[in-house]
């Protein structure tokens, strides 16, 4: 039996039927039109799915969206202000950080949660450590690694200016 | 890869989750969904229900007093790594969960659906067996403990009868100026364990050991705890050619298995080494703890 | 100043940040439906009956379509690669008998993926399974199952090459040292993170097929698409939207291609079928698994006078779109850089019960070069010379290039300074010293190196269909002006990840004097770009492509200068294009702009000089005369725990050569990305199955992955050779880092092991691997020690 879903997406509101089978990642691709959330492996290792559920990182492809209802979710389409490239995706952009492009949003995701927890991140080890849940074939990771490096002291100064 | 037509059921109590899992021959219960979503995606499993935790009260707890600390089924293993105070009061756990998998599974994964999934290379079924845990079960006849040591029967194979919910996790806090260490041998990074060792030691004020724990996961069909560590470390200098011996028993008695990703012979190997320096970690910390 | 050699940041970028990329699996058409494979669990079966009775009457299935269901004239899946094997016949969906495990059985149409499965999981199949091989060695055994018995072959040998130069046997009767060595490299695949996707809509009422694929070969899917359905290829148009990663694998022409054409006949509405994970480790095809035994003959002095090759490649179950090329490649590459003046290779194709082998990041060559590369270092030990030494004794020195080597000509280059500058990288970066401190303080470090050369910018036409191949090595751009003085570059290259449309912008940009924000490339349509001869593989987009657009973009500035000198009343040759404005050099007025040109060429046809045609449209062809033979040097510094057989990467120094580099940023993520995936080919990948065919892996739980923990940085340095045989110098560098890097990676690993006497001859080396090497090497020392005694 369907059941009526509500969630937040990037500010804003959806509801819809769903099937309680329907995966969260489904949901927010065909039923919220937002292709950038990629699936990989509907397995739960690529990472190339990964949302953020109330502030934490998951995989959309382990969650029902049944059990989003009530959440509030962030994906990709919603890192860019007005169209002003966020922090990560601008370091992403100047250290070539991607290729396809395909592992890219969930790699953002899982960056974007990083950060905001460790926002004085700047260890190589560390960030490769917390970027190990997301598949990458294109870039061997360095250069992501480079960019998440570099967007966490792009975002320390705009902190800085703003409490400045 | 899309799940099977199932079900859906979001109940609030414990008691309401247990009714419906007692009436429905093939209900399962989700709790985070790490292991379940990806069996569903594979339609490896086909409930007929699944009964959500999520929306249960009272499962997510931490309490903790003097003797004992008891964690929630529903509690995250990612809350394992954040929760200061637990981490103080069971480093082992601490130690253990950042070896599962991901931060992205272990916001949803729970420290009660990894027990009561009971894979055999996970790493939280060693480490609460190592911390001589006790799993609290709950079905239709009330509440029953269930020491760890009893409650892993086989590969995703545990004490849970038909009906029963893993409502909790009972482990004594490690008293103070013990150490820990868990130490994995995974293909890459997160990955399942090959095998790992997870080991708690406090020295006493004299330098020798007073207490210990060894808890093995991926060497064999359910975590492998020695029973005769105590004995055989207990008021011993804690030195490198000890934690060596303890290794090489160890690798005598586990019983691992063969797959592509290493053979039988090579986890009893890993195993005997990650146990001396699982616990030899432990020591180190331990020492450092006391000075 | 030159765009070509700049590091500039990519046009795509913003659009696959902020999650607007748009690959397959996100496109919809009006009323489209979901396809579901049923595949075969068996590697080797008679299928005796389906029945899809249940399946056809579920609520939201519109089509259910099995082998039965194919039209009578329907061809089999081509092969474009005939280098003289035996026929290997399958089609979209399996007729009657399947060969391997995955193999498409049938095709579920519904309105969702969900309810696909729902109808797929109703099929009933009766399945007669029949003895099966999976592993080559006894596929090669009398009396071993034969793959295709019932088209009557006596044994599972698809095809035998073999190729010699010299006087091999002389050299081996003369050498100081003769060394022989087998070597074993395993199953992979190129794993790329987006599956394969297909979308078929036919409109009946023109009977025109638009297929929507996520394919490197636009061109070669729509003629072998025509070709299997018996239609004109004219009446059918494909699309290849962004592709998350292809390298290799989607050069392929799949049968679900074909497949999902078909659906989308008979349900008579768009189908989208994306490959879910599960079915991509079946489905899209293997690569590089091989046997081989190599011998090397040496003069004490360490000169290579010989070297013997007997490969043998385990294709799978049929020959899938390029043959039994990659093999091919393997055997003629049995020389790599060195000046080897005899050469004798036998490489046989034999079929077992597997997924099909096919195309991956370097095709072929990153075994000859694990097999040539590890034989010189064994060389090296034995004879008691360095291994760079030996590899400087033998290298072709840049005098004498370009100089035919087993098969093919190298073109050009100097491969001493080339390894000379990544020791030197090695030596500055202090690690001959650390490892020796390393190694007292007890830790296992060792460094490996590799050399290699990679056959790129494929190729000339005729030396392709000479060989056997049935596809041009060609490329055709076409370059427009358009009214408003923006430039448009059509190319039949497909863009898959490597940003390769910046490349071709930076090339028009030089060519035309405009900025590359100037210009727009457009790819993937076949009804507006025009063809490519072998599409995007090989190394060749940048060298091949490249050329083809610099001279199509000659031939539009000739134009526009014959308009801008009429307008400006001076002589064309005097004219100069700088930046978009186009003036007398050395007078930067008066001036016009490439949007007066455009404005005269289309709208105001009285500004044209007499006799110009209206219109700035060129197109133009490049067939190179020559392969482009990049190389380049790995050195590897890998720590070895013996206790435990982890192994950890410390340091990775590259050096290369690939010509001219057009933007260094993007050579430098190819070849990050390159040797990323040779380190998951020496430590991590591995497809394996059991004897009788049946996989042994699922999931990315088997098939496992590098991430960023496992990796390191590499050291990248360039040197710059340009190929005389490609306009503007470019060799290609798509592959290279996937090449050398495997027989690094282990060369490191046996030097940290180098106490213990271990030899490693095969791939993946795993933890467990490593501490059976070390009991093993310890067993025979153990042995020597009795015998001796």
């Amino acid at each position: 039996m369907n059941r009526r879903v509500k969630m937040i997406v990037n500010g804003r509101p959806f509801e819809l039927e769903a099937e309680p089978r329907r995966l969260l990642a489904d949901f927010l691709r065909e039923d919220a039109s937002l292709y950038g959330t990629h699936l990989g492996c509907e397995h739960g290792v690529c990472g190339a799915c990964t949302v953020l559920v109330d502030g934490e990182p998951v995989r959309s492809c382990l969650m029902l969206a049944v059990q989003a209802d009530g959440a509030e979710v962030e994906t990709v389409e919603g890192l860019a202000d007005d169209g002003n490239l966020h922090p990560l995706q601008q370091a992403f952009s100047d250290h070539h950080a991607l290729q396809c492009g395909f592992c890219t949003p969930g790699f953002l995701l899982t960056a974007l949660y990083l950060l905001r927890e460790r926002p004085d991140l700047d260890d190589e080890a560390e960030i490769r450590e917390a970027l190990s849940g997301n598949l990458c074939r294109c870039t061997g990771y360095k250069n992501i690694v480079d960019a998440v490096r570099d967007a966490a002291g792009r975002m320390r100064e705009i902190r800085a200016t703003e409490e400045g | 890869m899309k799940p099977p037509r199932f079900e859906y059921s979001a109940p609030t109590s414990v008691d309401e989750a247990l009714e419906i899992l007692g009436r429905e021959e093939d209900a399962t219960p989700i709790a985070g969904g790490q292991s379940l979503v990806p069996l569903l995606n594979m339609r490896m499993a086909k409930p007929s229900v699944i009964v959500d935790l999520n929306g249960v009260e009272g499962l997510d707890a931490v309490e903790a007093d003097d003797g004992r600390v008891r964690i929630g089924a529903m509690v995250r293993q990612r809350r394992l790594e954040t929760d200061a105070e637990l981490r103080a009061r069971v480093p082992l756990l601490f130690d253990a969960a950042r070896h599962i998998a991901h931060v992205a599974i272990r916001t949803r994964g729970t420290v009660g659906g990894s027990l009561a999934h009971a894979d055999p290379a996970a790493e939280l079924p060693a480490a609460v067996a190592a911390l001589d845990g006790r799993l609290v079960v709950r079905g239709p006849d009330g509440e029953r403990a269930v020491a760890a040591t009893d409650f892993f029967l086989g590969p995703l194979m545990s004490a849970l009868d038909h009906g029963e919910l893993l409502v909790a996790v009972e482990v004594d806090p490690s008293p103070p100026g013990t150490g820990s260490a868990f130490l994995e041998v995974a293909r890459t990074h997160g990955a399942f364990a090959l095998t790992a060792a997870g080991a708690t030691v406090r020295l006493g004020a004299d330098g020798a050991i007073a207490a210990a724990g060894l808890g093995l996961t991926g060497v064999g069909s359910i975590p492998y705890v020695p029973e005769w560590l105590d004995e055989v470390v207990v008021g011993e200098a804690p030195d490198a050619s000890l934690f060596e011996r303890v290794g090489a028993r160890v690798g005598t008695e586990i019983k691992p298995y063969d797959d592509i990703h290493g053979s039988a012979d090579y986890r009893r190997r890993a195993a005997s080494v990650l146990t001396a320096r699982a616990l030899a970690a432990a020591a180190e910390r331990s020492r450092n703890e006391v000075a | 100043m030159s765009w070509v050699g700049r590091r500039m940041r990519r046009r795509e970028d913003g659009e696959l940040l902020t999650g607007q990329g748009r690959f397959v699996g996100d496109l919809s058409r009006p009323g489209m439906a979901h396809a579901a494979f049923l595949r075969s669990p068996f590697p080797n079966a008679r299928i005796d009956s389906i029945d899809v009775s249940a399946a056809t009457a579920m609520p939201g299935v519109h089509a259910v379509l099995t082998g039965d269901d194919l039209p009578a004239d329907l061809a089999p899946q081509p092969n474009t690669h005939l280098f003289g094997e035996r026929e290997t016949p399958y089609y979209a969906l399996a007729r009657g008998r399947v060969r391997y495990t995955g193999e498409p059985v049938a095709v579920v149409v519904a309105d969702s993926p969900y309810i696909a499965e729902d109808a797929r999981d109703e099929i009933v199949v009766d399945w007669e399974p029949l003895p099966s091989v999976g592993d080559v060695d006894r596929a090669l055994d009398d009396g071993a199952p034969v793959v295709y018995d019932d088209l009557d072959w006596p044994d599972n040998v698809c095809a035998t090459f073999e190729k010699e130069i010299g006087d091999v046997d002389r050299a081996f009767e003369e050498a100081d040292l003769v060394v022989t060595e087998r070597y074993r490299i395993q199953r992979q695949f190129a794993c790329s993170l987006e599956t394969r996707g297909v979308l078929a809509e036919w409109d009946a009422n023109v009977n025109e097929l638009t297929l929507w694929t996520s394919s490197q070969i636009l061109h070669i899917a729509r003629d072998l698409l025509a070709q299997v359905l018996g239609l004109p290829e004219h009446r059918i148009r494909v699309l290849v939207p962004r592709i998350g990663g292809g390298f290799g694998a989607k050069f392929h022409f799949y049968p679900e291609e074909t497949a999902i054409a078909l659906a989308a006949r008979a349900s008579g509405r768009p189908v989208r079928w994306v490959e879910d994970r599960m079915e991509s480790f079946l489905a899209t095809v293997h690569a590089r698994e091989q046997r081989a035994e190599i011998s090397m003959a040496a003069l004490a002095d360490g000169t290579i006078t010989g070297v013997k090759g007997e490969i043998v490649g385990d294709m799978g179950a049929a020959m899938h779109t390029v043959g039994y090329g990659p093999l091919w490649l393997t055997s003629v590459m049995l020389t790599n850089v060195y000046e080897i003046p005899s050469a004798r290779v036998r490489a046989r194709a034999v079929v077992t019960n597997k997924t099909p082998l096919g195309s991956y990041r370097g095709w072929g060559q990153p075994q000859a070069n694990f097999i040539v590369e590890r034989t010189v270092d064994r060389l090296a030990r034995e004879l008691g010379i360095e291994r760079e030494d030996l590899r400087r004794r033998n290298f072709i020195p840049p005098e004498r290039l370009p100089r035919k080597s087993l098969h093919h000509t190298l073109d050009s280059g100097d491969y001493r300074a080339c390894l000379d500058r990544a020791l030197e990288l090695l030596a500055e970066r202090g690690w001959r010293q650390r490892q020796a401190e390393l190694r007292a303080s007890g830790r296992y470090v060792g460094i490996g190196i590799s050399f290699y050369t990679e056959n790129s910018a494929l190729g000339p036409s005729r030396m392709l269909n000479e060989g056997g191949v049935q596809q041009g090595g060609y490329d055709i751009a076409r370059v427009r002006v358009e009214p408003g003085g923006e430039v448009t570059v059509y190319t039949g290259i497909c863009e898959m990840g490597q940003g390769i449309t910046n490349a071709l912008a930076q090339i028009c940009a030089d060519t035309l004097g405009i900025d590359p924000d100037q210009i727009t490339v457009v790819t993937g349509d076949t009804s507006q770009v025009p063809y490519t001869g072998y599409g995007t593989g090989a190394s060749r987009g940048a060298a091949v492509g490249g050329a083809a657009v610099a001279r199509a973009a000659t031939a539009v500035r000739a134009k526009v200068l014959r308009i801008a000198a009429h307008m400006l009343e001076a002589n064309e040759h005097d004219l100069v294009i700088e930046s978009g404005r186009i003036h007398v050099k050395g007078a930067p007025e008066p001036a016009v702009t490439m949007a007066d040109v455009g404005r005269a060429a289309y709208i105001r046809a009285i500004e044209l000089p007499e006799g110009e045609d209206p219109g700035i449209e060129e197109i133009r062809a490049f067939d190179p005369p020559q392969f482009a033979w990049p190389y380049g040097a790995n050195i590897v510094v890998a720590e070895v725990d013996v206790e435990t057989g982890e192994v950890s990467l410390l340091d990775y120094i590259y050096v290369h050569d690939c010509g001219t580099i057009i933007n260094p940023t993007i050579v430098e993520g190819q070849i990050q990305g390159g040797v990323a995936q040779g380190i998951g080919a020496a430590l991590f990948e591995s497809l394996p199955y059991d004897e009788a065919g049946q996989p042994l892996f699922a999931t990315f739980m088997q098939y496992v992955l590098p991430t960023a923990a496992e990796l390191p940085s590499v050291v990248i340095e360039h040197q710059h050779t340009p190929s005389p045989n490609i306009p503007g110098g470019m060799k290609g560098v798509g592959e290279a880092g996937a090449i050398g890097s495997p027989a690094a990676v282990v060369a490191a690993i046996e030097d940290a092991l180098s106490p213990f006497a271990v030899r490693i001859n095969a791939t993946p080396v795993t933890p467990a691997t490593i501490l059976e090497l070390i009991a093993d090497a310890a067993a025979q020392r153990r042995e020597k020690v009795v015998a001796g005694a």
